[in-house]
C-alpha cells in the first residue's frame, strides 16, 4: 500500500481548512443534500465529503459509511488531494497503491473510488468530493462533467457563496 | 419537434430541488446547450415570464396543479410568449389523467423520476426553439 503522500504546502493547506471552523462540526443540510444527490446520481453505495486534517480523514457529509473518520494514511481522498483534476481508481484491487489497503481488503471493500478536490478560492485543497463503489466502474466524460459540477456546488458552500436561504 | 435549443437561446428551468436544479443549469451552460435561467416553482417562473422572452421551458410537474396552471396560461396565450413555446415536463409519476393533459398542453417530453442530471440534459438538447426569441 502507499501511504496518502503529504503535499509541500500541507501546513498552508491545513491552516485554511482550520480557518473554516468546519472540522467535527454537526451534519449540514446544505451539505447532506449534494452528497445525497451525488450517490443517487451515479447509483452508488457510498458518497462522501472528505475534509483531510493532519492525521485523518473526516466526513462533513457522508451516504453509507457509519464511521465519520479514518486516518489520512490509508485514504484515497489523501492522494486525490495532491492534483486537481478528478483522482479515479477504476479497480483497487488491481492498483498496486491500493491493492492491500485496509479499506480494500475489508470495510467498505472499495474498488472503484473518484474523487473531486475541493478547491478553496485562494487556491488550496482541503478535501474531497467522492464517490465509492464496491465493484469496479468505469465514469464517462459525462460522469465527470456532472462530478465536477457537484464538486463545484461542495467547494462555492465551503467558500460561504452557496445558495442563500436553505433551498431544498 | 427537430431544431435545438442553440446556446443563444434561452431556457427557463422550473425546478424546485436546488442541486438537481444548479447541477443541470450549470452543465447545460458550460455544454453550451442553452442559457438557463432557473425559476424554483411556477410562481417564479409565472414572474420571469412576465419580464423576460424564453425559447423553450422545462417544468416540474408539482402535485398541486401550480405547473399545469402555468402551461395552461402559456398554451391560452396569457403571458407575453408565443403559445406554441416549446415545453417538456419532468413528473414523479404519470397516470392516464396527467398523460391526457400533457397532449393537451402540446408538452413534447415528458421525463419521470427517478431523474437524472444526464436525461434532463437529453430534453434540453431535444428542445426545440428554431429561431430564438429576440431578447427581452
Amino acid at each position: 500500500m502507499l501511504p496518502a503522500p503529504i503535499p509541500a504546502n500541507d501546513e498552508d493547506r491545513l491552516r485554511a481548512l482550520r480557518e473554516l471552523l468546519i472540522l467535527d462540526t454537526p451534519p449540514e443540510k446544505r451539505f447532506d443534500r449534494i452528497v445525497e444527490f451525488a450517490a443517487s446520481e451515479f447509483d452508488v453505495p457510498i458518497a462522501l465529503i472528505s475534509l483531510i486534517d493532519r492525521d485523518r480523514q473526516w466526513f462533513k457529509a457522508r451516504v453509507g459509511l457509519d464511521v465519520c473518520e479514518t486516518s489520512r494514511e490509508i485514504s484515497f481522498c489523501g492522494h486525490a488531494i495532491l492534483q486537481p483534476d478528478l483522482f479515479e481508481v477504476l479497480d483497487a484491487t488491481r492498483d498496486a497503491r491500493f491493492a492491500d489497503n485496509p479499506l480494500v481488503v475489508g470495510a467498505p471493500f472499495i474498488r472503484f473510488y473518484i474523487g473531486a478536490p475541493l478547491q478553496l478560492p485562494n487556491g488550496l485543497t482541503v478535501g474531497t468530493l467522492c464517490l465509492i463503489d464496491t465493484r469496479p466502474r468505469e465514469f464517462d466524460a459525462m460522469d465527470h462533467a456532472i462530478l465536477g459540477t457537484l464538486r463545484d456546488l461542495v467547494a462555492a458552500e465551503l467558500a460561504g457563496q452557496g445558495e442563500p436561504g436553505g433551498a431544498p | 419537434m427537430t431544431a435545438r435549443v442553440t446556446p443563444s437561446g434561452r431556457l427557463l428551468l422550473v425546478e424546485p430541488q436546488f442541486v438537481l436544479r444548479r447541477t443541470v443549469s450549470m452543465l447545460a451552460r458550460d455544454m453550451g446547450l442553452a442559457d438557463v435561467q432557473e425559476a424554483t416553482s411556477p410562481a417564479v417562473a409565472g414572474r420571469l415570464l412576465g419580464e423576460r422572452r424564453f425559447d423553450a421551458l422545462l417544468v416540474a410537474v408539482d402535485d398541486d396543479g401550480e405547473a399545469l396552471e402555468l402551461m395552461r396560461r402559456l398554451r391560452a396565450g396569457e403571458t407575453p410568449h408565443p403559445a406554441d413555446v416549446p415545453i417538456a415536463a419532468t413528473a414523479a409519476s404519470c397516470d392516464v389523467e396527467l398523460a391526457l393533459r400533457m397532449r393537451e398542453l402540446d408538452v413534447c417530453r415528458l421525463l419521470l423520476k427517478p431523474f437524472k442530471v444526464r436525461g434532463m440534459l437529453e430534453v434540453i438538447s431535444a428542445l426545440g426553439a428554431p429561431e430564438p426569441l429576440a431578447r427581452g
